[in-house]
């Protein structure tokens, strides 16, 4: 590969830090509009050293493999959604390239747009999933009760701790770049086929990556490309950086849903029968579409049992940005829908929903997601040390007499506490398909030093030091004699995308294993001595098992009361109980644990975005109002001890508070709510 | 905006002498409202700005028994920072709810006061507290009301070439405050607006109260606060009603959308309910 | 126009545009990396410093502001007591800060130690409420201050050396 001036790269931590003295700025021309045929580009006069950058540019591949997509890597001929990347300008002075970019215009051949997932034709169904299981219209006829409800979750903005972006620069003759990423051999792999080079011609190094919340996990590998194709063509080191309103208009979210329940019940309260109606926002292009949908099916029925089951999903594309992940990968919003449906079970039968809950758990053998359970779900014991350190039972019994005594039945009843229990896929569910064997290395050297490579950031410092404590006990060393190689992948092996808490759950594994193969051959063969291990891909031969298997578990109460006066909620306390396997180090679980339903809030209240009507403008990024410290309630975290291999809790809080926050606002409002965020919420004197 | 010359005097006589001769000079203190405001109005636009910043004067706090003076660049922040005791609700609560404690270190009461396109929070609170300005120009200093700086249709009105150096409020305690926000900026107001309302009592009878509502347009309806005045604590059921029929009447008669001048007779209504519950 | 200043204790000039963002003027100009520069509203709270003495957001401040002025950025701040103080104080609380905004939560904190009275719960709140970044966890950065507070006996730290 042809290569720029020859010079050693500075080590950087964050990109925006990326060395500015020789390096030209990269900004974007997006299109205008959701959808339509571009007919022309008129750039301004550009001066020397600056230059425009279009899809005719592009010596590789055009279109980037993204989860089940392809996604332009600049547009060509058609857009497919407003501010989708159709060229590049780039050059030494910053505000000259904006000033360039703000008078370019591209014309585009404009068509009607769709942004409507909830109901749609077939033609922009670009994934589908389902489950059967039984009888279920049977079931429904004879159920004693139905219960029918609609359940919204709309979209959230990750809200970076840094906008999105991306630097390269050549180190001798080979093209080194900097990106945010949770994949960093994704973003290798994109480039090397845009640009048209050998995978090895490509070195990527991640920068940190902040509070991801799994929107980095191939959106980077866009932006990577395009600092790539910036720095090929211009000889210099590039950097691209959005600003925070490009990052919020135009970057991944959080796909959108609408779970249609109807729950056949007996006569005691038991589910007889489920069908569930899934349709899911891709936005444009859909990447993990099928994951998304496939997840979504999995997590349907929560972890309760039913006999009957019919469960669909369709990922629908619309002419909004792409959508994707947000905390998992759609188990979060299906856990918000089924433990919304099932208060209101409990509630059709004038049950308590915790009693409801216990009744209605999986129990071992259940079969309900096809097949059978090894372990119950551990509902009774999560729900016995939580409903003990939240007081519920009591205080849901004071906010039902509140709300059944009130003198004024218009008004609302002001008080609320909900419940929620859930769960998270264990990692290794993640492209069980074959196509994602993520593996670790470990070598000792002669010095005594452990060195751990892996592809996966750890995320945190605990998360590191639960590594280099792990891979040290197993070899009877010291922690401080273990290091953890930078991950550029020119130097470790591919441990495939950091989601889903595969850093402690799967990476954990794989240094504990490795290290016990190195323990075997360390008085055996001469040091240095290297093992690798990969994931083995679950053989289709192998007995299905449930998605259920191995999850985590956690149970949540959320405590609210509305404002006296404007009638908004205000969450008086949380606290949430853990069941995920060995715990690895009490108070990094913890913090986490408070962190992330501190930070679950914000689904639940302040951060809102509608796009129902089309893509987002500035006034919603103004609108957007991600939770401060200062508001922030009281947050008590157990766990239930448990010997097992340790399993991911990083999306528990996100999966659990914003149900819990629904059941609590429902009773205070003494009116279903079944929509996050808030959005529209009035007064509930007012409009109901 | 494109700036032609930036002015900073170290003095009132000097920032007078500046706008004498540059009568569109825009006045600058802390700088939040126009750093972040997001309408296109000064975009392009030539402008020449009179940076206030130097001017001891304008950060000067005065107490007299009956009054609280505060200079115009006096911070929020200064202002959160008062003694306790001094009787200054609810206009600590709205300065309290502006921004951050960050942006309250640079943000100052007088550009609160004296912005242009919208009431801001802290009119409403002085406009219930009685407050009163001073405002100087080529001809001099004078005090003013208020109530001045509305115009015939609610709006904002600040006169050209004139600068706001001082604010006077009354001290006398109030029996009871309110302040809040009138519905949340994710709702599709750009400036959120704000209720502010204050009363006193005496002898289980409201002698003084004040209603109000800001945004882009002022809500005071001295008729319904006359109709109110003189009547016996706590209020019955029906005055409440009435009440709170009124202030969403007037409300959207003075340009309030539908939604913000519901919730502005909530406000009236709560708080009406409020002061016979304090008043027991 | 020219800007004189005083910028973490060294006395610098520079010509700028008036209305020029302090926050990217000290970055591009003197490559203080600590500034991000993300809202640009006063929101996000990543761009504070101390000017004169007041911990506020150099997003929001233009350059003409600053003339004569002194600004500390958290370059300067990092070698005062009162950066030690409040960093160990995180460590010791096993406060997980994601890289970016360290720097603000840093600075906010050190502002507390400053100040002439002992803060408040309140103070804490608002005053650590102003960096906005979804990595902290809130009750451990409450926690981190609070006991930074303590240690400092109401206050009273060293300036830059």
């Amino acid at each position: 590969m042809k290569s720029g001036a020859q010079n050693r790269l500075p080590s950087i931590t964050r990109l925006s830090d990326f060395p500015r003295d020789e390096a030209v700025y990269v900004g974007t021309i997006r299109s205008p509009v959701s959808r339509g045929s571009i007919v022309s580009m008129s750039l301004p006069h550009l001066p020397r050293d600056y230059r425009s950058i279009t899809a005719d540019d592009i010596p590789g591949a055009r279109v980037m493999a993204a989860q089940g997509a392809r996604v332009p890597v600049l547009a060509s001929g058609r857009v497919s959604y407003r501010g989708e990347p159709v060229a590049l300008i780039v050059g030494p002075d910053k505000r000259k390239v904006a000033e360039a970019i703000a008078l370019t215009r591209v014309r585009v051949e404009e068509e009607p747009a769709d942004y409507s997932f909830e109901s749609c034709d077939s033609s922009r169904v670009v994934a589908s999933d389902s489950l059967e299981s039984g009888q279920v219209e049977a079931a429904l006829k004879s159920a004693a009760r139905i219960i029918e409800g609609d359940y919204r979750v709309g979209p959230q903005d990750h809200y970076y701790s840094e906008p999105q972006g991306s630097a390269a620069a050549f180190d001798y003759d080979k093209l080194v770049v900097f990106s945010s990423t949770q994949w960093p051999f994704h973003v290798r792999d994109s480039v090397a086929a845009t640009l048209g080079v050998g995978k090895n011609e490509v070195i990527v190094r991640p920068t940190i990556l902040g509070a991801h919340l799994d929107g980095k996990l191939w959106y980077p590998s866009l932006l990577a490309c395009h600092a790539a194709l910036a720095s090929m063509l211009c000889g210099r080191p590039a950097l691209l950086l959005l600003t925070r309103p490009e990052d919020f208009l135009y970057t991944t979210k959080r796909s959108p849903i609408l779970a249609s329940y109807r729950a056949g019940l007996d006569e005691s309260g038991r589910l007889v029968a489920i069908d569930a109606r899934i349709m899911i926002n891709a936005g444009a292009y859909a990447p993990f579409a099928q994951e998304l949908a496939s997840r979504s099916v999995r997590s349907a029925t929560g972890g309760y049992a039913c006999p009957n089951v019919r469960i669909s999903a369709r990922a629908v594309r619309t002419d909004l940005p792409p959508m994707g992940a947000f905390v998992g990968l759609g188990t979060g919003p299906m856990n918000f829908a089924i433990e919304r449906l099932v208060e209101d079970c409990a509630a059709a039968h004038e049950l308590d929903p915790s009693e409801w809950r216990s009744a209605n758990a999986a129990a071992r053998g259940d079969a309900t997601l096809g097949a059978s359970l090894k372990r119950a779900v551990p509902y009774d014991a999560l729900a016995t040390r939580l409903l003990a350190i939240s007081d519920y039972p009591r205080k849901r019994s004071s906010f039902e007499l509140i709300r059944k005594r009130r003198a004024d039945p218009s008004t609302a009843p002001g008080y609320g506490i909900g419940l929620a229990f859930g769960h998270q896929m264990a990692a290794s569910t993640f492209g069980r398909d074959g196509a994602d064997v993520p593996s670790v290395e470990v070598t000792l050297s002669k010095d005594s030093t452990l060195t751990i490579r892996t592809s996966m950031s750890p995320g945190s410092r605990s998360t590191m030091d639960i590594w280099k404590k792990s891979a040290a006990a197993s070899l009877g060393l010291q922690p401080s004699s273990v290091l953890i190689q930078e991950p550029s992948t020119d130097a470790v092996p591919d441990s495939g995308p950091g989601t889903l808490s595969r850093n402690v759950s799967v990476v954990t594994k794989l240094i504990e294993t490795a290290c016990a193969g190195l323990a075997s051959k360390r008085f055996r063969e001469a040091l240095p001595i290297t093992v690798k291990k990969a994931l083995r891909a679950r053989s289709s031969k192998a007995a299905p098992e449930s998605p259920l298997e191995d999850a985590s578990w956690g149970s949540a109460v959320v405590e609210l009361e509305l404002d006296p006066v404007d009638g908004l909620p205000a969450v008086r306390g949380i606290w949430l109980v853990v069941k995920a396997g060995r715990i690895l180090s009490n108070d990094a679980v913890i913090r986490a644990m408070k962190h992330d339903a501190a930070a679950a809030l914000g689904l639940c209240l302040g951060e809102h975005l509608d796009l129902s009507h089309g893509p987002a403008d500035l006034d919603a990024l103004r609108r957007y109002h991600l939770p401060r410290i200062k508001d922030a309630p009281k947050i008590v975290v157990d766990f239930l001890d448990d010997d097992t291999d340790p399993r991911g809790i990083g999306e528990l809080a996100y999966a659990l508070i914003p149900p819990a926050f629904a059941n609590a606002l429902s009773q205070a409002l003494d009116l279903p709510w079944n929509t996050l965020p808030l959005g529209n919420f009035d007064h509930p004197f007012g409009d109901r | 905006m494109h700036v032609d010359d930036v002015a900073a005097p170290q003095s009132l006589a000097e920032a007078m002498t500046v706008l004498k001769r540059r009568p569109d000079a825009m006045p600058w203190a802390g700088g939040t409202l126009i750093q972040t405001s997001n309408d296109d109005e000064n975009s392009g636009r030539q402008v020449s700005i009179l940076d206030l910043g130097g001017i001891p004067e304008l950060t000067i706090i005065n107490r007299s028994d009956r009054y609280l003076e505060l200079g115009a660049c006096v911070s929020l922040a200064m202002i959160l920072a008062l003694p306790r005791n001094l009787s200054l609700e609810p206009l600590r609560e709205a300065a309290g709810l502006i921004g951050t404690a960050t942006v309250r270190n640079l943000a100052t009461i007088g550009g609160n006061v004296a912005a242009r396109d919208s009431f801001m929070t802290c009119f409403s609170a002085l406009a219930c507290m009685d407050a009163a300005v001073e405002l100087r120009d080529a001809g001099g200093a004078r005090w003013v009301g208020i109530h001045t700086l509305i115009d015939d249709e609610n709006r904002p009105r600040f006169p050209q070439a004139t600068l706001l150096t001082r604010i006077r409020i009354p001290t006398a305690p109030w029996d009871a405050t309110a302040l809040h926000r009138l519905g949340q900026s994710y709702r599709g107001e750009i400036y959120a607006a704000t209720f502010a309302a204050a009363a006193r009592f005496e002898k289980e009878t409201i002698s003084e109260l004040r209603l109000v509502a800001v945004g882009k347009h002022i809500v005071r309806d001295r008729a319904l606060e006359l109709t109110l005045i003189g009547k016996r604590l706590p209020l019955s059921a029906k005055d409440i009603e009435s009440a709170q029929t009124a202030a969403c009447e007037r409300a959207k008669g003075t340009g309030f959308d539908d939604r913000v001048a519901g919730h502005y007779g909530q406000y009236v209504a709560a708080f009406l309910a409020s002061v016979q519950e304090e008043s027991r | 126009m020219t800007i004189d200043f005083i910028l973490n204790g060294e006395d610098v000039s520079i010509k700028a545009e008036p209305l020029e963002r302090l926050s990217e003027l000290l970055r591009d100009r003197f490559g203080l990396s600590s500034l991000m520069s993300d809202c640009l509203d006063g929101i996000c709270g990543k761009c504070i410093l101390l000017l004169d003495g007041r911990l506020v957001n150099s997003c929001l401040v233009p350059a003409f502001k600053v003339r004569g002025s002194e600004v500390i950025s958290y370059e300067g701040f990092r070698s005062t007591e009162a950066h030690e103080t409040v960093t160990r104080a995180f460590k010791e609380a096993g406060a997980e800060l994601c890289g970016f905004c360290d720097a603000a939560v840093f600075m906010a904190a050190g502002s507390l130690l400053e100040s002439a009275e002992r803060p408040t719960d309140t103070d804490i709140n608002e005053t650590m409420s102003s960096v906005y970044c979804r990595c902290a966890t809130p009750s451990v950065t409450l926690g981190a201050v609070r006991n930074a507070i303590e240690s400092t006996m109401g206050g009273k730290y060293n300036r830059a050396r």
